[in-house]
């Protein structure tokens, strides 16, 4: 990486390069955090050069391992994993073949959600620091969250399938297949939005019609409920602030009448 | 761990209880190719308020069955448990073969 210090221009093209033409897709991690760390140093000259030798400081970060480490990276992906996705599952899985795996992964994928296979060690160090901005940051003792309920799953291997959306059909097809291969991997609980279920619970959950479904029949159910008077009483507070709002600003014109009549 | 004399493998355990490391460590000691020699593994997964207690269950080529108790064992004890009867299959294999 040094050569490539010294060999880089001080231009808006390679400024460019960096950003946008290399493929983020196929670099491992450290590489690709070592393209992105040049990136910046690359901006800051720039833009120190173009203000006078003024120096733009970007904010540091403080991370316990090396920025550029996998494991920095992993915390990253694990806190995006589970702030960003609204439904994960956890499972555990024994010793599988290479065409398992894929054939699971495979699954999956056609299903619209993604197996990651979980670091136990920097997943529960992400879950212990989940509460904090920044997991990555050197913790004092007491800002650790030893008893994150999510905690007692990482006791062997483990991983995990992550879907962006509540989709509930989605989480009961996989359960189906997952239920064919139960010697090979099998749901141990789940990360449903912000609550964590147990077997029972997903069990409960994967029988639930889909969003949309329940959306509708939301609506359909307002719709029947608004000939009673659902309507009127959603209205009538809006209503009686109208009215009352309404009277003041009377009383206050007629006040004002008489006051002008008067003089 | 020898698992190459075990023909059928149970396991109940609650994944959230203190007994899933025992459970989980001992289901991933069985190498992939034991699945496909034949060795059936069951497994059960238990929740708060199931009445079943947490069970190892192991049953040897030779018809013997041994159990465990995942909850106060660890997962080098439960190991020993069933290499014990293992190794006296071991040893009559060598015998017959010579």
């Amino acid at each position: 990486m040094n050569s490539l210090r010294l060999i880089l221009p001080n231009t808006s093209f390679v400024k460019c390069f960096y950003n946008n033409a290399i493929p983020k897709v196929g670099l491992t991690s450290s590489l690709y955090h070592h393209f992105n760390g040049r990136c910046y140093s690359i901006e800051t000259q720039n833009k120190g050069t173009k203000q006078g030798h003024n120096k733009v400081k970007l904010p540091v970060r403080k991370t316990v391992k090396p920025i550029d480490s996998r494991k920095t990276f992993l915390m990253d992906s694990y806190k995006n994993m589970m702030e960003k996705s609204s439904v994960v599952l956890f499972l555990h899985y024994n010793n599988l073949l290479k065409q398992e795996d894929d054939f699971f992964r495979f699954q999956v994928k056609a299903n619209g959600g993604t197996l990651k296979k979980l670091r136990n060690g920097v997943f529960g160090a992400y879950l212990r620091a989940s509460h904090l901005e920044d997991p990555c940051m050197p913790l004092k003792k007491g800002d650790k969250n030893n008893n994150h309920p999510l905690l007692p799953l990482l006791k062997g291997s483990t991983a995990a399938i992550v879907f962006d959306e509540t989709d509930s059909v989605a989480v009961s097809k996989i359960l189906k297949i997952l239920q064919r291969h139960q010697d090979k991997l099998f749901v141990i609980g789940a990360k449903v939005e912000n609550s964590v279920f147990d077997i029972e619970k997903l069990n409960k959950f994967k029988d639930l019609p889909s969003k949309a479904q329940l959306h509708s029949q939301l609506l359909g159910l307002l719709h029947a409920l608004s000939g009673v008077g659902l309507v009127n009483t959603l209205e009538n507070a809006s209503k009686t602030l109208y009215m009352t709002l309404q009277s003041h600003n009377d009383n206050t014109l007629n006040t004002e009448k008489s006051e002008d009549s008067e003089n | 761990m020898l698992t190459k004399y075990f023909m059928k493998v149970v396991v109940r355990f609650n994944p959230f209880g203190k007994e899933a490391k025992t459970a989980r460590l001992f289901l991933g000691s069985i190498p992939p190719h034991q699945r496909q020699q034949g060795t059936t593994i069951q497994n059960k997964l238990l929740t708060e308020g199931s009445s079943e207690k947490p069970l190892l269950k192991v049953i040897f080529k030779d018809k013997k069955e041994m159990e465990a108790d995942p909850t106060t064992m660890s997962f080098q004890e439960v190991s020993n448990l069933f290499d014990r009867h293992s190794k006296k299959l071991a040893l009559k294999e060598t015998i017959e073969k010579q």
